[in-house]
């Protein structure tokens, strides 16, 4: 039952930090400034995710191994020329596997 | 956590602390739908994940779609993301334990977030605000509540509001 009452209160709370400020900011006439620095949130946040999942491990600087570093190194290259997502496993995943065959 | 003895409002606390990102998602999504009720708007956020703001965040900023345009944008990609996402995870459950390890499966995500990345940086404001949030967050992984993420992104939202200000008239 506890658990429950736990994984309710964590799925509510996780809804009002996603509403809050879609519900705060709306009809008001935000200032170009503020609209300027909120643009630069994808980047930030897709930046500091792929830190935390490349380089931090038990919440310190720990670098996952070579194979993985070099497939998201592919992985983003790919999807920077090409603009399609789906090239990210494509050419990301075989890295990784023919690295891990060769023992890189 | 609850079988080792941890209070419940601490797991509760601590699960939300890691979510707090969330809260950014959503301002970012504000002004892309500034003509919207109230009501929608809530039910835009129910969908919102990582993967769904940086899927959407890059073809808005491109600036061709109207409000509605980018109303349709999101609620598709909200339904491949939500779908795709439990379908994946239901497959995990039964199957997973059948792919061998040498798959990898567990770089699919690291990969996948890596390409999330590469369609965010089209520009060389998004590019260097990127590399600041990258830098900063494999410095600050050891943040407690793994606020490392958060702490990374707000540095490299500051270093783009300093090194690339908004021009005269910019408007989204």
């Amino acid at each position: 039952m506890t658990a429950w009452i736990v994984i309710l209160a964590v799925a509510a709370g996780t809804y009002g930090l996603r509403a809050v400020m879609l519900v705060v900011l709306d009809g008001r006439r935000m200032s170009p400034g503020v609209a300027h620095a909120l643009s630069f949130i994808g980047p930030a946040m897709a930046g500091a995710l792929v830190a935390t999942m490349a380089f931090v491990g038990d919440g310190r600087l720990d670098p996952a191994p070579r194979p993985e570093l070099a497939a998201m190194l592919v992985g983003f290259l790919a999807v920077h020329r090409t603009g399609n997502i789906m090239f990210a496993l494509a050419t990301g995943m075989p890295t990784l596997w023919l690295l891990r065959a060769v023992g890189g | 956590m609850l079988d080792t003895g941890t209070a419940p409002l601490v797991i509760v606390l601590s699960a939300l602390l890691i979510n707090t990102r969330l809260i950014a998602y959503g301002a970012g999504l504000a002004p892309w739908f500034a003509t919207l009720s109230r009501r929608r708007r809530l039910l835009l956020a129910a969908p919102l994940l990582d993967q769904l703001y940086l899927a959407v965040a890059p073809r808005f900023e491109r600036g061709d779609l109207d409000e509605r345009g980018r109303q349709a944008y999101y609620a598709g990609a909200a339904i491949v993301t939500v779908f795709g996402w439990s379908a994946a995870q239901l497959v995990g459950v039964f199957a997973g334990a059948a792919v061998p390890d040498t798959v990898g499966l567990e770089v699919a995500a690291p990969v996948t977030f890596a390409g999330l990345l590469a369609r965010a940086t089209v520009s060389r404001a998004s590019l260097t605000v990127a590399v600041a949030a990258l830098a900063v967050g494999a410095a600050a992984g050891g943040l407690p509540y793994r606020s490392g993420p958060l702490a990374a992104a707000a540095v490299g939202v500051g270093v783009g509001c300093v090194a690339f200000p908004p021009r005269r008239g910019e408007d989204r």
